[in-house]
Formats: C-alpha cells, sequence, structure tokens
C-alpha cells in the first residue's frame, strides 16, 4: 500500500515539474471557463448581466408609449435608445444594439396598456443569433406591460390619465351612437369609482402586492425555472472541472506509454512492484490530481466569480464519479498506441469527441434535441449533467442517482477493458 | 549464481534467441560480448522475468522463476534504455526507488547518498536529470541499480554513448562491486571492455553462442597468430633459414626489418635468440577478441 502512495506521488511529482502539464490541467480549464463564463453570463442574464441595448422606435408617440418606455427603461438590465425605424435596422443588422422594440402607430389606440388584440402594436426586432436575449427582453416587456396594468389600479394619477384617454376617444369618435355613448361613458364612471374605492379599501392595498407576486414568479420562470442557471459561472463550472479532469487523463496516459518506452517500467518490475501496482499507481496519481485540480478550480470560480453552488456534498459525489469514471478512460487511453505521440494524439482526438458529444464544449442546452441525445453516449455529457444537479439543478438524491451511476459503470467498464490489454501488453 | 540453459525466443518472425546456455558462479563477472541485435538485451530480459522465453530455463540464486520476491531483493539491473526520471533530480530519483525497495529514515539517505558518490553526482544531485550529459544519466542508471545492495547485477551496455571520462568512472565502480563479490552480467559491443573488466566471456551473434571462456583462452583457441615485428642488429641470417625456425612461410626482412606471425611468440623469440641474432626494437601485436569475432563469424565485430 505504501508503494502504491510512493508511486502515485513520484507520477505527481513528475507531472507537476512540467509547464506544459500544468497548462492542460489548469490554465486551459481556467482560460475555457473564462470564456464561456463571459459569454453565458451576459446571454442568460444573470446577477451579473450586462445592460442589454435596446432600440426604441415610438411610432405612436402618444402618453401611453412614453409612459410604457419610462417603465421599460426603469427595469434593470435593459438600456432603452430611441431612433428612427431606419436606425433601428440597420442598428440590429451591425449588433450594435441587441435589439429594437417598435411601439407602432395603433400602441395607444389598441389598448393603451398593450393588451389589445391586434399583436401588431408592439414588436420586436432582433438579431437571429440573439434568441436569449430576444427572449429576456420579451419577458421584461411582460413585466412592464403588467406594472402598468397594476398601477391603473394602485396609482391615481395614471387612472385618471388612461380614463382621460378612453373619454376623449369615446367623445371623438363620430362613427359611435349616442346611446353606446353614453352607455360607455357610464361604464367607464363607474369603474373609475370602483378603482377609486379599491385603491382606498385595505383589498386595494394588497391587491398590487398580489399583482406582484405573480409577476415576479413568472419572470423567474423565464430566468432560472430549471432551464437556465441563474450564473453564467454556473453554466461554465462543470465545464471547466471537465476540461480540468480531462487534462489530467491525457497527460497521465501520455506518462503512462512514456513509463514503458524509457526504462522505468523495466526497473519498476525488476524492483519489488508488481505490475498491477504501477497501474493503479498511475490511477491513483491520476485521480489525487484530478481531485488537486478541481478543488483549485472550485476555489477559483468561488473567490473569483463568487459561483454558488446549490448543494456541496452532491456537488463532492458529482465530481468524485466523475473523476473515477475518467481514470478508468485514461486506462483505456493508454491502450490507443505504443509512442506518446501516438497515445497523445488518439487519446485527445477521443476526449475531444467526448466533449464535444457530451457539451463539454459548448452546453447541450444550446444544442439541437437529436444532438442532445445523442451526447448521451459520452461520459462528458453524464459528469456535466451530474454536476450540473449539484450546482443549479437543484437534483434530489434520486436524481442524483442517475448519472452518477452511469459515471461509475463507464467509469469500471472503460478500467476493466484498458487494464486487460494493458496487463496483455507488458507480460 | 545464474544458470541459463537452451534459452530460445523468437519475437515474430525474428529470431532473437536460438538456444544459448551458459553458467555465471558467485563473484564472476561474465561479458556477453556481440554485435547489434545479437540477442543480448533480450538474454537479459528473460533472466529478470520481464519477457517470457519460448524454450530454455534460467535459474538466478537456485530460482527458476526470476519474478519471485526473494530473486528480485538480490536482483539489480540497468537497463539500456535509461530507465530513470528525466523530470526529477538525481536525489528524488534515488529516493523514489530506495522507497520502493523499503529503505526509509537514515538507511535511506545512507544509501542514497552512497549512490550519488558512486555516480559522482553528489554535486548535481538537486539538478533535474532532464538537464544531464549522456555519461551523467549512464552514470545514475547504473547507480539506480545499486541501491539495494544487490548480489546479482545486470549491466545491459552500462556504457554506450558515454565520454571517456565517465566510461573510467563505470569501469572503477564495476571494479569496486567485483571486489565487493557481486555476480554482475555484463553486456557490451565494446571488445576492450569484455577484456578489462570480464573473468569469462560469452561470444553471441544472431542469437546463438559461438564460445565462451576466460578471455586469455578464447584468443589462444581463435585469435589467430600475433603479429611480431622486430629490428635485428648484427648480421642477417639466411632468410630460408629463419622461416623454417619459425615456421612462417609469410615471414618478411628488409633492412633488418623482420616480420612474421606466431601463434606463441614467446616461443618464437627464444628460438630466434638460439639462433643467435641480436634482437632490437621489438613489437608483439597479440591476437584480441577483435579476432577471436573474426575468426569465428568472419565479420568484423564493428562492421557488424
Ligand atoms: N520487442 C521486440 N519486438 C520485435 N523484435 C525485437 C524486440 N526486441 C528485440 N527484437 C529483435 O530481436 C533481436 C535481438 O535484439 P536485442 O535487443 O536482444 O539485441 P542486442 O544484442 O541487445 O542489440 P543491441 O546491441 O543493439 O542492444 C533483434 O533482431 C531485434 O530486432
Ligand atoms: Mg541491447
Amino acid at each position: 500500500m505504501k508503494r502504491l502512495f510512493y508511486l502515485a506521488r513520484k507520477d505527481v511529482a513528475v507531472l507537476l515539474s512540467d509547464k506544459a502539464n500544468l497548462f492542460w490541467v489548469i490554465g486551459f480549464p481556467v482560460v475555457f471557463a473564462l470564456f464561456f463564463g463571459l459569454v453565458f453570463s451576459s446571454t442568460s442574464g444573470g446577477d451579473s448581466a450586462m445592460n442589454m441595448k435596446v432600440g426604441l422606435v415610438d411610432l405612436d408617440q402618444s402618453v401611453q408609449s412614453r409612459r410604457f418606455t419610462e417603465d421599460l427603461g426603469a427595469e434593470e438590465g435593459v438600456e432603452l435608445i430611441a431612433m428612427s425605424m431606419d436606425q433601428a435596422r440597420d442598428e440590429v443588422r451591425k449588433g450594435k444594439v441587441t435589439a429594437a422594440l417598435i411601439l407602432n402607430e395603433n400602441f395607444s389606440a389598441n389598448d393603451g396598456m398593450g393588451f389589445g388584440p391586434d399583436a401588431s402594436a408592439m414588436q420586436i426586432m432582433s438579431d437571429p443569433s440573439c434568441q436569449m436575449q430576444t427572449a429576456y427582453l420579451q419577458g421584461i416587456v411582460t413585466k412592464t406591460r403588467f406594472t402598468g396594468f397594476r398601477d391603473f389600479f394602485t396609482d391615481k394619477e395614471r387612472a385618471d390619465e388612461q380614463f382621460q384617454f378612453w373619454r376623449d376617444g369615446i367623445a371623438k369618435d363620430a362613427s359611435l351612437n349616442p346611446l353606446l355613448r353614453a352607455t360607455c361613458m357610464t361604464f367607464f364612471d363607474s369603474l373609475e369609482s370602483f378603482t377609486d374605492q379599491l385603491r382606498e379599501s385595505e383589498a386595494g392595498a394588497e391587491m398590487p402586492d398580489d399583482f406582484m407576486t405573480i409577476e415576479t414568479v413568472s419572470i423567474q420562470v423565464d430566468e432560472d425555472g430549471g432551464d437556465f442557471p441563474a450564473q453564467g459561472f454556473q453554466v461554465t463550472l462543470p465545464q471547466c472541472i471537465l476540461w480540468g479532469i480531462i487534462g489530467c487523463v491525457a497527460t497521465f496516459a501520455v506518462s503512462m506509454v512514456r513509463e514503458q518506452t524509457t526504462g522505468t517500467f523495466a526497473r519498476l518490475c525488476v524492483g519489488p512492484v508488481e505490475k498491477t501496482h504501477i497501474l493503479a499507481g498511475k490511477g491513483l496519481a491520476c485521480f489525487f490530481t484530478s481531485v488537486m485540480v478541481v478543488t483549485f478550480l472550485y476555489v477559483l470560480a468561488k473567490l473569483l466569480f463568487h459561483v454558488s453552488i446549490g448543494n456541496l456534498l452532491y456537488f463532492a459525489v458529482a465530481v468524485f464519479c466523475t473523476i473515477f469514471c475518467f481514470v478508468g478512460i485514461m486506462m483505456f487511453v493508454c491502450t490507443l498506441g505504443r509512442t506518446e505521440q501516438a497515445v497523445g494524439a488518439a487519446g485527445w482526438g477521443l476526449l475531444m469527441i467526448m466533449s464535444m458529444l457530451g457539451g463539454g464544449m459548448m452546453p447541450l442546452i444550446f444544442m439541437p434535441k437529436w444532438m442532445q441525445d445523442a451526447g448521451a453516449i459520452s461520459p462528458v455529457k453524464w459528469g456535466i449533467y451530474a454536476m450540473e444537479g449539484a450546482v443549479w439543478r437543484q437534483f434530489s438524491f434520486s436524481e442524483m442517482l442517475v448519472p452518477c451511476g452511469v459515471l461509475l459503470g463507464i467509469g469500471v467498464l472503460f478500467f476493466a477493458v484498458g487494464s486487460t490489454i494493458l496487463n496483455r501488453r507488458i507480460s | 549464481m545464474i544458470k541459463v540453459d537452451g534459452l530460445a525466443k523468437r519475437y515474430k518472425d525474428v529470431p532473437a534467441l536460438n538456444g544459448i546456455s551458459f553458467e555465471v558462479s558467485r563473484g564472476q563477472t561474465f561479458g556477453l560480448l556481440g554485435p547489434n541485435g545479437a540477442g543480448k538485451t533480450t538474454a537479459i530480459s528473460i533472466l529478470c522475468g520481464l519477457v517470457r522465453a519460448d524454450g530454455g530455463t534460467v535459474a538466478l540464486a537456485g530460482q527458476t522463476d526470476p519474478t519471485r520476491p526473494e530473486v528480485r531483493r538480490v536482483l539489480g539491473l540497468a537497463p539500456q534504455s535509461l530507465a530513470i526520471y528525466e523530470d526529477l533530480s538525481a536525489q528524488k530519483n534515488l529516493e523514489f526507488f530506495a522507497r520502493l525497495y523499503g529503505y526509509s529514515g537514515k538507511n535511506l539517505s545512507r544509501r542514497v547518498d552512497f549512490c550519488l558518490d558512486v555516480a559522482q553526482l553528489t554535486e548535481r544531485r538537486r539538478h533535474r536529470v532532464g538537464t544531464f550529459s549522456g555519461g551523467m544519466k549512464r552514470r545514475l542508471n547504473l547507480a539506480c541499480a545499486l541501491l539495494h545492495e544487490p548480489d546479482i547485477l545486470l549491466l545491459d551496455e552500462p556504457t554506450v554513448g558515454v565520454d571517456p571520462q565517465s566510461r573510467n568512472l563505470i569501469f572503477d565502480t564495476i571494479d569496486r562491486l567485483k571486489e565487493g563479490g557481486a555476480t554482475i552480467l555484463y553486456t557490451t559491443h565494446y571488445m576492450e571492455e569484455a577484456e578489462r573488466l570480464c573473468d569469462r566471456v560469452a561470444i553471441v551473434d544472431h542469437g546463438l553462442l559461438l564460445d565462451v571462456d576466460r578471455v586469455d583462452a578464447l584468443i589462444e583457441n581463435h585469435g589467430g597468430l600475433s603479429h611480431i615485428s622486430l629490428e635485428l642488429s648484427g648480421p642477417v641470417v639466411d632468410i630460408l633459414q629463419l622461416k623454417k625456425a619459425l615456421g612462417d612461410d609469410s615471414l618478411t626482412l628488409e633492412d633488418q626489418q623482420l616480420r612474421f606471425k606466431s601463434l606463441d611468440p614467446m616461443e618464437a623469440l627464444s628460438q630466434l635468440q638460439g639462433l643467435g641474432l641480436d634482437l632490437h626494437k621489438l613489437r608483439i601485436d597479440r591476437a584480441s577478441l577483435e579476432d577471436v569475432f573474426l575468426n569465428l563469424t568472419g565479420r568484423r565485430l564493428r562492421d557488424s
């Protein structure tokens, strides 16, 4: 057992003495996570969302449109820039603004609050590559509409303004017959006194809160209703960790072959070390290095990006299973060739394919359905899935069992195949 | 101590060993001399249990299975391909291997210091092996084999590709080991090394053992004639008489310079003295292992 430890410690020392190895196990994953982390935090609209620039084309120029614009502009994360229609089209095309919101001439006439039957009253013009941002903008617009609707009941000035607008409209409309006009006016009068009473009553004071509650829930579903993590770096942490583990696997697979091609393997075998010890020592070293790398990445994520982890215990379990699985894969990878170059190339190739299929490069949620399904054959997918389950998917214990079980299974399988081939080769 | 009997090994269609047998007794230094591809490394690998033989048996310290722990304890190997970690320092390398052999604490540092001294690397103990010269790496490679004070040493071309200085250092080390009573199997394709170090030498070629004996006996049996040249002073004798006396028809005599070949140069010289010749400036080129190899295979060792 002691010998196993010495073997593993030597392997770790050899790995750490080479700067190139350090880059693959730590540098690359961090760069990767930083890059995609920044990308996702700007698209998923989380805590650290940048200000989304939105062009505003107000063709209606009414009290309602101005009030709506004001409300929308007060929302966090949206910066409105007034512009003409042509300008908006041009700036969206060039990507200077993420999207443009168009309030058509019929905006106020339609319903004044954006609830009318005519969908063309309000339009969003966006770059097709920014669907995420567009969805986010739609969410905010919806929220603003609800806020406006709530204010109608709670804000006297606002209600007065709206009633005045409706009354003016009825008065101006010559096509209306006098009886209908009088009925409408009476309806508005009673509605006005009802809202006045509502405002003064206890119920009225509480009502806006109810509206807000419903409203808050609906927006939150948009933002992190299970399909979306709240922070960009929550998406990239599992990926980053996976790249770190992949780096360890590739470097250890190469070091295993190096051991065989140089005389050291012969020396170890002639010494008091069993061949299985040497294999196990490599596995152990790969495991420990991966744990060290993951810990380092975790601390980095915690300190620099304040990434919050839903369930730390589950996270540790997910990491353990993932590393176990990839140590097994390492045993297999080092049988893919007989020279360092061959194993290096074949190993990275295999791991890249696994990573590509499994969402190690681009998160699966951004991939078409069929690719998400195909990803199930990749251990990278299960590793990321298990870690996501702990970080932001809020998996229950039984939900964690599936990916963790799959990971352990794949690990055992690869380990068995790899060590069988290796054992045959070295004897 | 080492006994090899009818060892055979094929790699696919390449026959590496064709049934070789030899025996090395305790405290002896035994040389396996042969050109590239003769099967030296293959023989060593089988001896230490790294490669399985197709036929034949080996026995080390009385055990037929070299992978047994009792054998491993007494067996030290310096492989032909460097068996050290380039990314670690000389000291870390030695410490690692010593720990595997169960050394720790004071014993460990004593052995490590000893081996660093043997390899004359004490000053560079903390330097990465990757920065060492070829000779230094070879010295360390040998030193690693000595860590656990083994009784049997298998040294596979321990001087390949080293400078004369390192070579002499390695020779000194082996001399010390011999004095210490170690049994050494030494492979090389340098006949000078075999002559200098080995008590007995086996000549191998194409997986066959051509002969095995003491160096002088090999030369006597297969080396052929020695070349003798000398300058005569005083009156010159009849050349025919000389040819007859020395039994060499190719004898030449030009300007007092006499050249001839003889199986036994000492005997020839006393014959010349018996003829009353005054000898002057004598030179004898004795047959070497090179001639032995040439006579046994029809090829020169260096050319093959
Ligand atoms: N692993 C192997 N696979 C195939 N052929 C091999 C293998 N090892 C050795 N051989 C062949 O067996 C023969 C003997 O090789 P070996 O290495 O024993 O020679 P050697 O005497 O040590 O030569 P050198 O002086 O070059 O080290 C050679 O023809 C070599 O090509
Ligand atoms: Mg060899």
